[in-house]
């Protein structure tokens, strides 16, 4: 999904006003809840949002549903909020809008993800050396996924949220593999 | 190129002994959108503006395709693609670089016909340069500059005695198409086969057939080992088309820079700033006047500053820009012409009631200007053409007046008579560039009188005659005008001699 300007405002927003209310933790986790509702229980997610992003449904109805649907169950804010997608029309980008809100709220408490790739399973005190060479490196609390590719051949991929590390040896071949053709570009 | 096995071994075993085992660490994102060869990257927020990107592709052959970053928005970065987007996907890897587009530049790429990234088209092979320069650099400053004083020779009659052209001007060819605005860049091209000046042909957008009748004529005429061809197609894509005039202007700096005289054409700049409207457009930046975008001025400007004539502490080198626009209908005040004629020192307008009518190359006498002047004009052919775009200017007038009445005194007949047959003298075939020398004598002949008893039919049968008989006859004429660049008085008498004398003949 698109990650555009608008999602990020948005998230921007609710970030703010939650932390206003003091109430960042528990907004994050209706939202999520909101998202989430709608993958785990498949069918009635589909008759939900089919209904929720229906262009010739009214917002009067469409926000009836979402007050009978999560009403009792989430905070006033992230209700709030549902509102106003549903009043804009952005009810579509919402899950966008969750991850850039969590992206914020993980920036505001100095934690980081990070996804280590290596060719092989690493050891756990390998993983525990790996998250803390990272959070000596960056000052943030590292939130780590390891994963096995066996593509890269050996070394080590991390991706530091925007920030890529590559000393893997499939890396070192393909930039060897370059050079020696001396190819230009391409 | 021959290369022996030892010898690739040996390069391989080199490039691995000095193989380093860095880290990569660069700034990623991934595309969101991509198409028309235009992507949108989620994150890269450390992307400089310019820089070269490189994307993974679709497929995880490993094949990369690059990018150049053009807009960078708070959470994102719009690119343009140098090369295939069908095998980016969304959700592709995106990389910096730290590099911004660079192209090989030197003699290796003369004689050669490469793209808008250097890489060769014609089959010969690798182009074997030792350096690449960056595609995008400031032009040079004042300090570094001298006036342009040097002739640029085209070869063409209509242009050398009227709009001179000096080397580091710019100056512009505009017209309609099919007016000959090609025709009068290649016959610059061919009239630098022998020189000082290496040529660059950029074509942007042209058709494959126009570009390969391009290089053919400069085949024949043996004009091709001097010139690079920078060409981008019709089916390239846009951003390609919008780096090729670059891409050619940092070929032709390479010679500048050190001291020598380079000329580059660009075919033509409709087209450029058509295509970087489409990209501009595709990235989100509003549209302006006729739709093109607010920086389609400075686009331009920042290319043809780069022509310059630099200064003897800098060598003295210089890059001569013949800019090409073609016009829809003669409207020659449309957006971009009059960006371009604003930018450049003067124009050469060709229009097409001329073109029709026989008068080939259908310089428009009136329009046309070069703002460098008479200082970029040998001597010689300031004593022979120094009233000749007055009096012409004046013929058209008297023409389109003496229409209305039969009876003319005696000093308009003359002036008309006179203005016909100089029309006769500047027309010239197409790739038929002639000399100072023969330039010279023929417009002599025309504005001191020893046409005005021929008929105008015959002109140009006397002037290959005439040509002819100087050259066989009075050979020491057209040296003496080619090295001293003079007409001494000397020299005008033999003229003279030389013309009655073969006049006398002519008649009989």
């Amino acid at each position: 999904m698109k990650a555009t300007r608008i999602t990020h405002r948005y998230a921007r927003a609710i970030f703010a006003v939650a932390s206003a209310a003091g109430v960042v933790r528990e907004t994050l986790a209706d939202l999520q809840a909101v998202v989430g509702y709608r993958e785990s229980d498949r069918d009635a997610a589909q008759q939900l949002s089919s209904v929720l992003l229906h262009p010739r449904v009214w917002e009067a109805k469409k926000s009836a549903l979402i007050d009978g649907a999560f009403g009792a169950g989430i905070g006033k804010i992230a209700l709030r909020c549902l509102h106003l997608l549903v009043r804009t029309g952005r009810l579509r980008e919402g899950p966008v809008i969750v991850d850039a809100l969590e992206a914020l709220i993980r920036e505001s408490e100095g934690r980081q993800t990070a996804l280590v790739s290596t060719a092989v399973e690493l050891s756990d005190d390998r993983r525990r050396e790996i998250v803390g060479r990272l959070e000596q490196l960056t000052g943030k609390t590292i939130e780590a996924t390891f994963s096995v590719e066996p593509r890269l051949l050996g070394g080590i991929v991390i991706h530091l949220g925007d920030r890529l590390i590559d000393g893997s040896v499939r890396y070192h071949l393909d930039t060897m593999r370059a050079d020696i053709k001396g190819l230009y570009l391409h | 190129m021959v290369l022996r096995h030892e010898e690739i071994t040996a390069l391989i075993k080199s490039e691995l002994e000095g193989f380093r085992k860095d880290l990569q660490v660069v700034d990623v994102g991934t595309v969101t959108e991509v198409g028309d060869g235009i992507a949108h990257v989620y994150g890269l927020q450390g992307a400089m503006a310019g820089e070269l990107l490189e994307f993974d592709t679709a497929a995880g052959t490993g094949e990369k395709v690059y990018g150049m970053a053009l807009n960078l928005d708070d959470v994102s970065v719009g690119a343009v693609l140098l090369g295939d987007d069908r095998k980016i996907a969304e959700g592709c890897l995106v990389r910096t670089t730290g590099r911004i587009a660079e192209v090989p530049v030197g003699e290796a790429l003369l004689g050669r016909v490469v793209d808008a990234l250097g890489k060769p088209l014609d089959g010969k092979g690798p182009v074997l340069t030792k350096e690449a320069r960056h595609v995008e650099v400031k032009a040079p400053g004042v300090v570094l500059r001298q006036p342009v004083k040097e002739p640029l020779q085209t070869g063409l009659k209509a242009i050398d005695s009227m709009i001179p052209i000096g080397r580091g001007q710019r100056e512009l060819i505009i017209g309609d198409r099919q007016t000959g605005k090609t025709a009068i860049a290649l016959d610059t091209i061919i009239n630098q086969k022998d020189g000082d000046v290496f040529c660059i042909y950029v074509a942007i957008g042209q058709k494959q057939s126009t570009i390969v009748q391009v290089v053919e004529t400069l085949k024949r005429h043996n004009a091709i080992d001097r010139t690079i061809v920078v060409c981008t197609t019709a089916v390239d894509p846009a951003p390609l088309q919008y780096i090729a005039p670059y891409a050619g202007c940092v070929m032709g700096e390479y010679f500048r820079d050190s001291g020598r005289h380079a000329l580059i054409i660009y075919d033509d700049l409709s087209k450029h700033a058509v295509a970087y409207r489409q990209l501009s457009l595709l990235l989100r930046r509003p549209p302006a006047r006729e739709a093109y975008p607010g920086d389609i001025f400075n686009l331009h400007s920042r290319l043809l500053e780069r022509a310059a004539k630099m200064s003897e502490a800098k060598g003295g080198g210089s890059l001569t820009a013949l800019p090409i626009i073609e016009t829809q209908a003669g409207d020659f005040a449309a957006y971009i012409p009059t960006n371009v004629i604003s930018i450049t020192d003067g124009q050469i307008y060709l229009e097409p009631d001329l073109f029709y009518s026989g008068v080939r190359p259908a310089v428009n006498v009136g329009l046309s200007v070069s703002r460098v002047g008479s200082s970029a004009q040998t001597k010689a052919m300031k004593k022979v053409a120094a009233r000749l775009k007055l009096d012409l200017a004046r013929y058209f007038e008297l023409a389109a007046f003496a229409q209305f009445s039969t009876d003319l005194d005696k000093a308009t007949k003359a002036e008309l008579s006179r203005g016909e047959r100089m029309i006769e003298v500047l027309k010239q075939d197409q790739c038929k560039p002639l000399e100072l020398s023969q330039q010279v004598i023929i417009i002599y002949a025309g504005t001191n009188g020893y046409l005005d008893d021929l008929p105008p039919g015959r002109i140009r049968e006397f002037e290959a005659q005439l040509l002819d008989v100087i050259r066989s006859r009075y050979p020491d004429v057209l040296s003496q005008i080619d090295s001293s660049k003079d007409l001494t008085e000397p020299i005008v008498e033999r003229l003279k001699v030389a013309i009655t004398e073969f006049k006398k003949g002519f008649k009989a």
